[in-house]
């Protein structure tokens, strides 16, 4: 059973969503089209997000799924894929539903909607018309004022003076802080560090300094879950990244610019996805990307931070490495990042400048160009080097992608181990709490992949003569 | 300027108890360092060195462990089948593919044991060595039975009792079947060494050809420790001709018995229940199987002057006292005797299986006869709840024998069902491709293909895994 126009205005929550809905009817905006020929159909629509949202609808009992953050259902690309689907002026690909959609398949319980059931019974359903989306959108754009937009020009720039002094102040405060924590001592820092560290990172918070205020917060939760024998290092080596970062900013015109861009980056200022695809610092790589691994955390924000690391199969030019990052409302639920490890594309990525270009947004998708698998590039040693080089680039590095072929994973009593296959370099594994990692040393020959922090390196993804191994 | 390790051992010794900023002495932490350094400099200098210091490799490595597993891995396409399933739920879908690589004697990916603990714990005996490693490994602390220790695809008289309780009381019930005294005397000079658990569940075996012959054993069990194995014991003699527990129970049964004939041209004969509960209540069903469960038909039957057969065949069919005696007569494995169960209502598989206080078990091969004798899809008006499958599932743990699946696929209540099953969660569909048998995998492929995607994903995924793992 097909969905109708009729069916789409009942769907609706509201005039809004189908005026919003409208305006994503391009096919341009959809990388992804599809459909299985019994009433299944899906797409991915590029939101405003790292990577596009996830759109499925089941025809015959009108199900819908999206993965973006909306919390309107439908949502307006729920509601743009029916209304597609409903004009029937847009081609669909026929195809097998590709893992995410089976994903969606096999957690349903039931259809999201009987048909024939309004979807609230017994109140008055707000007024919602297809024609009116189509004559809001046929209406004539308003003019540009050009006074109104040299005001908002300064306006911005008032605003952008007046965080910079926010922000210098906030760094001020930062180094106090330090200061006193180095006389207080860090033997008695964990007893009173969720307390300090949320007292600094609202400090910042207010200072406009958002990046640094994030670590802030991050910081007591990643020291209670170091063991205890090593947090005053753990603390040395997080307190002066903390002040590197507070010096580099005070004299980020002396930086070379892709530096200045990742200090400014890192400090709190943010650039949104047209800045960024015009921006000429901004390094771009074409080519054939796996997921090697995704991450999903709740942030003390009240946001959820999906991570999907993506790791290059092609020789072309260019980082090897990318991570795609979006930021959700908890409230919204749960919600994945809408990606599957292993999951293989060719596309474009657009990095954020820097002189180790990492974090990125999908530029452009498409299906994968050649037939190729992932490898590890370096060994042990050239990995360690690698870290080393964009650590002493960048001294205020997190975690960073690390990648090693012909690896070995052994264990030491309860520790593991990898390292190169005559164990003259290594690092340790952090085991997590289901122990998967342990399977690994059944395997001879590990091209792997995991974060490394310089200490513990989480495995995520590894290629073995057993197999593909994900945790 | 060069910087030694021990500057940022010196700075971490003097911050654990704390410094004033302005009483740090760059000098005497770093020689090579101006005097005017400052405090947060000196932090940033020893912060950034430390990250730069690599942990040191352990001298030696463990040695690798080796686990002696004889069995092939299933097919790598089987593993993004199995992450699709509900491996760690325990329902149908995770019994079928364990029973399935138990049949087909694969191993798991050893990857996947990590990814389905719970699933490789459930399930260890029927998975091979490296599984029952793996689950030893992991046994979770608060476990109430002892993880196992020890794995042999083929078990017999010298292996036994060293498996586990459910592998034990398979290969005893077997045994039983064919050869009880056999049986009774492996059983008897394991016993002792047995923990409660597995003593319960190995002598709930004897059920099956149960005998005067098992009187001495089960008599020596007065004493056991484990109140359950206890009252397991007395149970079992209760039902043993010949034990003094067992005339008792023979004469109170037959008290509560009317026969009677009725009929003025055809005469039948008619066996009542009378007891001072409400007929059809919880109470009599309760009563009734403290009065006549376990009873054997044969004494029953000439203690009321009729043959077995006869007995069976006067007994009012929607009466507690028609379950008893059809479930007597398997534990009897008196097949011949459900012949006489005449048109006994389709759903008596459901009495058996889904009353509680009436669990039993069968070796494996009569399971199939059970299959065989009481599982008529033709005549169900509609399919059975999928609580149900599942029990009947977790009962045979085998696909039906290829008549029942032909006769469930084409039956009216199955076509009825995906006619009508849009928005069925997809339970049932699991639950028939686990009864379906690998030749007629094809033909109810072809049935779940129309059906939306949504209620049959899971059933097709299941299938997939099936058809890798126990081909036709």
């Amino acid at each position: 059973m097909s969905i109708s126009l009729a069916d789409i205005e009942a769907l609706a929550p509201d005039q809004g969503s189908l005026s919003a809905a409208r305006k994503l009817l391009k096919p341009a905006s959809w990388p992804t089209l599809a459909e299985d020929g019994a009433g299944l159909v899906w797409g991915e629509c590029q939101g405003s997000g790292a990577t596009p949202y996830r759109v499925i609808v089941n025809e015959p009992d009108k199900g819908y799924k999206c993965t973006c953050p909306s919390r309107k259902f439908p949502c307006k690309h729920s509601l743009a894929l029916m209304w597609m689907r409903a004009d029937g002026k847009t081609a669909f690909a026929t195809g097998t539903p590709p893992d995410w959609v089976n994903d969606w398949l096999s957690r349903r319980r039931g259809p999201s909607v009987r048909p024939g059931r309004p979807p609230d019974e017994g109140a008055e359903p707000a007024a919602k018309s297809i024609l009116a989306a189509d004559a809001e959108a046929d209406a004539p754009a308003k003019e540009a004022d050009p006074k109104a937009e040299a005001r908002a020009a300064a306006q911005r720039e008032r605003l952008k003076a007046e965080r910079e002094s926010a922000i210098a102040d906030g760094l001020d405060q930062l180094d106090l802080w330090l200061e006193d924590q180095m006389a207080r001592g860090f033997s008695g820092f964990s007893s009173v560090a969720a307390e300090q560290c949320r007292t600094i990172s609202k400090r910042l918070v207010d200072s406009k300094a958002g990046g640094l205020a994030g670590r802030l917060e991050a910081l007591s939760s990643m020291l209670y879950a170091t063991p205890e024998a090593e947090r005053a290092d753990f603390l040395l080596e997080s307190f002066a990244q903390l002040h590197l970062l507070t010096q580099a900013y005070r004299r980020q015109d002396a930086l070379e610019p892709l530096l200045r861009a990742n200090v400014r980056q890192e400090i709190g200022w943010s650039q949104n996805r047209e800045a960024l695809l015009a921006d000429e610092l901004a390094q771009r790589a074409d080519g054939d990307w796996i997921v090697l691994a995704t991450k999903s955390e709740t942030q003390p924000d009240k946001l959820r931070r999906h991570e999907v690391w993506l790791g290059r199969m092609d020789e072309g030019e260019g980082p090897r490495f990318g991570c795609l990052v979006d930021f959700v409302p908890v409230s919204v639920g749960a919600s994945g990042p809408g990606y599957a490890v292993g999951e293989e594309f060719s596309g474009e990525l657009v990095f954020y400048p820097s002189p180790a270009p990492l974090r990125a947004i999908l530029a452009s998708r498409r299906g994968k160009d050649r037939s190729n698998a992932w490898r590890a590039t370096p060994d042990l040693a050239g990995a360690l080097n690698r870290y080393e080089e964009t650590l002493a680039a960048q001294p205020w590095i997190g975690v960073q992608p690390f990648a090693v072929s012909q690896a070995m994973l052994r264990s030491k009593g309860d520790a593991l181990w990898l390292t190169d296959a005559a164990a003259q370099y290594g690092v340790r594994v952090k085991i997590s709490e289901t122990e998967t990692e342990r399977a690994l040393l059944e395997a001879s020959a590990l091209d792997a992949f995991g974060l490394w922090n310089g200490r513990e390196l989480s495995l995520l993804f590894a290629e073995t003569d057993l197999g593909r191994w994900t945790p | 300027m060069t910087l030694d390790l021990d500057f940022a051992d010196r700075l971490a010794a003097t911050l654990a108890m704390g410094a004033k900023p302005g009483l740090l002495d760059a000098q005497k932490l770093a020689p090579s360092l101006p005097p005017q350094t400052p405090p947060l400099a000196l932090l940033a200098l020893a912060g950034a060195l430390r990250r730069f210091t690599r942990a040191p490799l352990p001298t030696e490595f463990d040695a690798r462990e080796t686990i002696a597993d004889e069995r092939p891995r299933a097919p790598d396409a089987l593993r993004p089948l199995l992450a699709q399933l509900p491996m760690e739920e325990s329902g149908v879908a995770a019994q079928a593919i364990a029973d399935a690589l138990a049949r087909r004697k694969l191993a798991l990916h050893p990857y996947d044991l990590a990814r389905y603990p719970k699933f490789v714990r459930a399930f260890a005996d029927q998975l091979g060595a490296r599984a029952v490693a793996f689950a030893l490994r992991n046994a979770p602390k608060d476990a109430e039975s002892d993880p196992l220790t020890y794995f042999a695809d083929v078990i017999d008289e010298t292996n036994w009792s060293r498996t586990g309780p459910g592998r034990q009381a398979q290969f005893l019930r077997t045994l039983r079947a064919s050869d009880p005294a056999r049986a009774r005397e492996l059983l008897a000079v394991s016993f002792a060494a047995l923990a409660a658990p597995a003593r319960l569940k190995t002598l709930e075996t004897l059920e099956t050809g149960l005998s005067p012959d098992d009187l001495p054993f089960i008599e020596s069990l007065a004493g056991d420790r484990a109140p359950k194995v206890r009252g397991m014991a007395e149970s079992l003699m209760s039902r043993i001709p010949g034990a003094a527990a067992f005339e008792e129970r023979l004469k109170t049964a037959v008290a509560s018995l009317k026969v009677e004939k009725v009929g003025l041209i055809n005469r039948k004969t008619v066996v009542s229940v009378s007891s001072a509960f409400q007929k059809g209540s919880p109470q009599e069903y309760n009563w009734a199987v403290g009065v006549f469960g376990g009873l054997p038909i044969g004494p029953l039957a000439s203690a009321l002057g009729l043959d077995d057969a006869r007995l069976i065949a006067a007994v009012a069919a929607d009466g507690p006292l028609f379950v008893l005696l059809a479930r007597q007569a398997l534990l009897e494995r008196r097949f011949d005797l459900l012949d006489n169960f005449g048109e006994a209502p389709a759903e008596l598989w459901r009495l058996l299986l889904m009353q509680p206080g009436l669990e039993f078990d069968l070796p494996a091969a009569d399971r199939a006869r059970f299959v065989d004798a009481l599982i008529a899809p033709a005549r169900w008006r509609e399919l059975p709840h999928p609580q149900e499958m599942a029990r009947l599932y977790e009962f045979l743990r085998a696909p039906f024998p290829a008549a029942q699946a032909q006769a469930l696929i084409a039956s009216k209540a199955y076509r009825d069902f995906i006619a009508s099953a849009l928005h069925d969660d997809g339970a049932h569909h699991i639950a028939i491709v686990a009864f379906t048998p690998a030749s007629l995998r094809p033909q109810l492929r072809q049935a779940l293909a129309p059906l939306p995607l949504a209620s049959t994903s899971l059933a097709l995924a299941l299938l997939s895994a099936l058809d890798l793992i126990d081909p036709a």
